[in-house]
């Protein structure tokens, strides 16, 4: 993907969360946002996915600049799939069910064709045993893959997620990581913000360092890591990495 | 560690033998019995249960009443109950303050002085000469009060990350009220909602005040004629339970059936 950001400034209130951000990443097929807490890496993810204006500035996708209008961005968003930190499935809906409403309502697939869908897609993701669960019958790792599944069954160009293991503890992270990876071996590409580091090292071409609202540095994740440039992301690095 | 309580029952643990419910349900009735067995002997009273039946046919027809009034009460509450919720949510401040006005007002008065201010002062006013249809109108103004509340509940019970997500997905906004704001308020609200008419028909007995003959109404005159009080009275609590119970029992299993699913 190609993602360009052009004086992008985000206000909430009399907060500024991003300052000014630019830069132009190109042929990118992973991209991972990190950064102290804080800093602007949600922001940044929901105003790439369409999901709020900024104030000023503009965002590129693929050379399409988004538009703040709400009929582009429903298409738009079409495109795009988002898994968000928690709580991402409809708790009134049953797993097979949360992956088949977008598909029969925003993609407009006849429904039996949508279960079938749907069907292959959890077995995919040995998840079919939970199909006819709800949300909350599942567990934290589990609802974050059906909610993976769903964006995969819809057939995005690209993957969005923030923060997707954030709220799991570590053993269901690495059930959640370890299918963005494969998803990544198969070619999906897609951008998350994360605070695994190993994850944003081993599993993504491209980084991007935010804090206090700007790109601090951004680079090839292996020289990036190896060979931090500024003392912000020296000092994060070493914060971070201080206990792993 | 929690210790186990000399008094409070472990929800979690099963239900006792039926033999063991039966019997201590029997237990409880037979107190009740007993207590108003002693009350009836120590006035001297026999009872004339015979002027129940006498008189059946007035009794069956406020008791029709009742359930009639009560039910246009709930349908009209539901109406006043979401036009409230709605305005309390409008962006114009002209319906927000309005609803505000309108819940605060008819929660903080009771409704005795509701019915005789509406029914005599409004109803008078504006030439409501149907007594049910005044009495209708002022059950429902005063249940859509509380309606709205819950409804209300219902809405903001739905976590704005929910909103995010079906964007997120690509549903427009008319889906997303559709299929998940809409499905989601209504399992929300329904056990509310049951337990909110088992009020309107007890509340409706306070229509009697404005000669509506419901089925309280109708007691006091009987009573007046044949002096059979606790025989009417004790065939008025039964007819009320016989309404209010199934709904308080179904509302318990609504509850639980939503609170399992979420």
């Amino acid at each position: 993907m190609n993602l360009s950001l052009k004086h992008l400034t985000k206000k909430f209130g009399e907060k500024t969360v991003l300052n000014d951000v630019s830069c132009s990443l190109g042929e990118i097929r992973s991209l991972a946002i990190i950064g102290p807490s804080g800093g602007g890496k949600s922001t940044l993810i929901r105003l790439i996915a369409g999901l709020i204006p900024p104030s000023s500035g503009t965002i590129q996708l693929d050379k399409q600049t988004v538009l703040n209008d709400e009929a582009f961005l429903i298409e738009y968003r079409k495109k795009l799939g988002m898994v968000f930190q928690a709580y991402n499935l409809f708790p009134h809906l049953t797993a097979i069910e949360n992956v088949m409403l977008p598909l029969i309502h925003v993609h407009h697939i006849p429904k039996e064709t949508a279960r079938k869908q749907a069907k292959e897609c959890l077995q995919r993701f040995q998840l079919e045993e939970h199909e006819d669960k709800l949300p909350a019958h599942l567990s934290g790792g589990q609802q974050q893959r059906v909610a993976i599944a769903r964006a995969i069954a819809s057939e995005s160009k690209y993957l969005l997620f923030d923060e997707p293991t954030s709220a799991l503890d570590p053993e269901l992270t690495g059930e959640v990581l370890d299918m963005i990876n494969e998803l990544r071996q198969e070619g999906k590409e897609f951008i998350v913000v994360t605070h695994e580091m190993g994850f944003a090292k081993n599993a993504c071409d491209y980084v991007v360092f935010i804090a206090d609202g700007k790109i601090i540095e951004h680079g090839a994740s292996q020289s990036l890591f190896s060979d931090p440039q500024t003392t912000e992301l020296q000092s994060f690095l070493s914060r971070i990495l201080e206990w792993n | 560690m929690n210790r186990p309580s000399l008094f409070i029952r472990d929800p979690k643990k099963t239900d006792p033998a039926r033999g063991k419910i039966a019997l201590n349900i029997a237990l409880v009735a037979a107190v009740l019995f007993a207590i108003v067995q002693f009350s009836l002997s120590r006035i001297d009273h026999i009872p004339r249960w015979d002027q129940i039946w006498t008189y059946r046919i007035l009794f069956f027809k406020g008791f029709g009443m009742t359930i009639i009034v009560s039910l246009f009460a709930l349908i009209l509450s539901l109406t006043f109950g979401t036009l409230a919720a709605l305005g309390n949510h409008s962006k114009v401040y002209f319906f927000h303050y309005l609803s505000k006005f309108y819940i605060e007002l008819i929660r903080g008065t009771p409704l005795l002085v509701q019915i005789v201010f509406f029914y005599y002062i409004i109803g008078t006013a504006f030439q409501i000469e149907n007594k049910i249809i005044g009495g209708i109108l002022i059950l429902s103004t005063f249940s859509g009060a509380y309606v709205s509340e819950i409804i209300r509940a219902g809405i903001e019970s739905i976590e704005n990350s929910q909103l995010e997500i079906a964007r997120a997905l690509g549903l427009n906004h008319r889906q997303i009220y559709r299929l998940i704001i809409y499905p989601q308020v209504i399992r929300q609200v329904l056990p509310p909602l049951a337990g909110q008419f088992a009020s309107i028909i007890k509340d409706s007995s306070l229509l009697s005040f404005i000669a509506v003959r419901e089925f309280t109404k109708v007691t006091f005159e009987v009573t007046a004629i044949n002096f059979a009080t606790f025989e009417s009275y004790a065939l008025l609590a039964v007819g009320y339970l016989l309404l209010t119970l199934p709904i308080s029992l179904w509302t318990k299993r609504l509850e639980r059936k939503f609170y399992y699913e979420s």
